[in-house]
């Protein structure tokens, strides 16, 4: 039996480490994920006043930015009863739709490809080839001359000439996991390299309404501050045509290298490899004028045709095997590593992260955009089913495929075109309301005439997965705070009962070729898209069952 | 963007930039975003937003009523801005927090006049 330990996992948001046993065939038969840092933001969050918690709750992740900002104000709003404005809604919805585009490509392209794309083959490229092959995946490729492909393969070879790899050092180059041609290897960096300019751009979009990106600032209980922009037809359209650039890129670039991807990686997609237990949950929202962007739902072991209904009272969490304190669960106690560094995972009340584990009904969740698009379109929500249908057509799969380590991609991918064609839709919600001169952004409230005590929670979709934020006030101050991101969620370590969470049981039974260089094990981690920062959190050390606020 | 300048500021002139007493780059912290900040004039005309959305944060007016802690920062957020000077807290609307000064959680993170 032979252990592997990747510490840190690169190419995600925080700090991962993951701890897998094989067997004597090199297949894994056992995982252990661990997230590294404890930051206790909810610790911060206690004795402030209530409309504060957006400001410093917004700093628990800046790649998620804005998620957690909105989602703290949110819960205010929910435990005082304010009811937003729709204008305001629908600018916080901008801002947010806008950050699953940015937060998607990025992640892809920047984080994630290149356990797909092989750097160095893409040296031995033909350019001319590369042109051709891009229209097996898009009647209109992004950026397809030859030229251009010559002049990325010129960059390439500058960056390899000068010995210094750059962006480009320590991957597993020529590992036998990679099967993408050369052409295929170049056509996606010369998309990673223009993803860089692109979300650069798409930041401007959340910029304009919300101040910056990372940590827009401009969400407040009862609304939004940005009202002068968002009655400004020059700014409002600066917003529409950064969409409009988006659109081109999200449709001719990046869907296309999913086709690419889902037709390379076939038999991997078909074994299933990279799959969990089945269980998603999905809480959905982004209401609008034309319907609902996703449905809320639970899935048990791949059951698609049996979705139950999403009731947050069946969310409990626990903290048997996670670094804190079973009778005190706020209170860390780390109890440290085995003296060869490995983490402590021999008996089954060993402590090995300082993630928490939550569970619904009792059981392991897989929440994000394959979590997502799986609930509405079994659901069938009428606007997304047609973009899972064409890209099921296009590469011939099945709704089951994306259960996988590329599917979750191919989700993650086809969300983002879902998504920016409706912002258009989205934003013409907000156009009407101004246009027969409702301009309301706040809705007024007198702080000091609030109820002393109140608790509230928030649930949204965000680009990982759910997140869930619940405070408790007393004497006008928060009480109590509490955070479950979509990663504590996806990489929750086990409970006594010994239930592998998402990343470790998609890890199981996987072979690797080099155990030297465990590729495939980043493949698996980098398609749940990890955020640690977000994942690590305090809970109620009252009741575990955190959907009961309703003190008033 | 000031870590990515000052960077380029020692490749270009072969040496660091002045620092202040804080030792941050002078190039980027020296300005109080009070003095840079281009709601000034309604600041010194008391022109200011009373509550958000009101007719004055319509029309762009001073928000240190509403909390603004742009006296007591020093960056150059007004003048360089953010995602390629697309704006900055106070243009979206929301005063400045001074998230670069020390103690900004404690101090200056609160919509509240001091």
């Amino acid at each position: 039996m032979k252990k592997i330990i990747i510490d840190p996992v690169t190419r995600v948001e925080g700090h991962l480490r993951v701890e897998v046993q094989l067997d004597e065939n090199n297949i894994i038969e056992e995982a252990y994920v661990s997230g590294q840092l404890f930051r206790g933001i909810e610790t911060i969050l206690k004795d402030r006043d209530p409309r504060d918690a957006g400001l410093l709750a917004g700093r628990i992740c800046g790649v998620c930015t804005n998620s957690h900002f909105r989602a703290a104000v949110s819960c205010v709003e929910d435990a005082y009863g304010i009811e937003i404005p729709d204008n305001a809604r629908s600018v916080r919805d901008l801002m947010s739709l806008a950050l699953f585009i940015q937060d998607h490509v990025v992640h892809f392209y920047h984080l994630h490809s290149f356990d797909y794309v092989d750097v160095t083959s893409a040296l031995q490229a033909d350019a001319e080839v590369c042109s051709k092959t891009a229209y097996k995946y898009s009647a209109d490729p992004f950026r397809n001359s030859k030229a251009h492909y010559e002049n990325v393969k010129q960059k390439l070879q500058t960056f390899v000439d000068s010995g210094r790899l750059g962006p480009f050092a320590n991957g597993y180059w020529g590992h036998a996991a990679y099967k993408l041609s050369a052409e295929e290897n170049l056509i996606l960096l010369s998309h990673y390299l223009d993803a860089l300019k692109f979300q650069s751009s798409i930041s401007k979009a959340i910029a304009i309404f919300g101040g910056k990106t990372p940590h827009p600032q401009s969400i407040v209980v009862g609304g939004i501050t940005s009202v002068a922009d968002m009655l400004n037809p020059s700014r409002l359209n600066e917003f529409i045509f950064i969409l409009k650039e988006a659109k081109e890129f999200v449709d001719r670039a990046y869907l296309p290298d999913m086709k690419l991807l889902a037709a390379a990686y076939r038999d991997e997609i078909k074994s299933g490899q990279g799959r969990g237990n089945g269980n998603f949950i999905a809480v959905g929202g982004y209401a609008f004028s034309d319907g609902r962007l996703f449905e809320s739902g639970v899935i048990s072991g791949h059951d698609f045709g049996n979705i139950r209904e999403f009731d947050p009272k069946n969310i409990t969490e626990h903290v048997e095997r996670s670094w804190y304190k079973e009778e005190d669960p706020d209170t860390p106690y780390y109890t440290d590593l085995n003296r060869d560094g490995s983490l402590k995972t021999e008996k089954d009340s060993d402590k090995y992260s300082w993630i928490k584990a939550p569970r619904y009904e009792g059981k392991t969740m897989e929440c994000g955009p394959l979590a997502r698009v799986l609930v509405s379109y079994s659901k069938n929500n009428a606007l997304l089913k047609p973009y899972v249908e064409d890209f099921l057509k296009e590469t011939d799969l099945e709704l089951i495929d994306l259960s996988s380590t590329v599917g979750r991609n191919a989700a993650r991918a086809i969300e983002t075109r879902y998504i920016t064609d409706l912002l258009f839709k989205r934003i013409s919600d907000l156009l009407q309301h101004i246009k027969y001169y409702d301009t309301e952004t706040w809705k007024s409230y007198d702080f000091s005439t609030l109820p002393q005590t109140a608790g509230g929670n928030a649930f949204f979709e965000v680009p990982r997965g759910i997140l869930s934020h619940f405070i408790e006030i007393e004497e006008q101050k928060i009480s109590h705070y509490s955070v479950i991101a979509p990663t504590t969620w996806n990489a929750t370590p086990k409970n006594r009962d010994g239930a592998r969470g998402p990343y470790e049981e998609a890890l199981i039974g996987m072979k690797l070729e080099d155990p030297e260089k465990p590729l495939e094990v980043l493949k698996v981690l980098h398609s749940f898209d990890p955020c640690l920062a977000c994942a690590v959190h305090v809970i109620d050390a009252r009741g575990r069952e955190l959907g009961r606020y309703k003190i008033r | 963007m000031n870590i990515v300048g000052t960077l380029l500021h020692y490749l270009m002139f072969e040496e660091l930039p002045g620092l202040d007493d804080q030792n941050r780059p002078l190039w980027a912290y020296e300005g109080r975003i009070h003095d840079n900040c281009e709601r000034r004039g309604h600041y010194e005309l008391g022109e200011f937003v009373r509550e958000w959305g009101d007719e004055g944060a319509k029309k762009g007016w001073c928000l240190f009523e509403m909390g603004c802690k742009g006296p007591y920062a020093f960056a150059n957020c007004p003048t360089m801005k953010f995602n390629d000077s697309t704006s900055w807290p106070v243009q979206a609307g929301h005063g400045c927090m001074a998230c670069v000064e020390k103690q900004f959680f404690d101090k200056y993170a609160h919509e509240r006049k001091i």
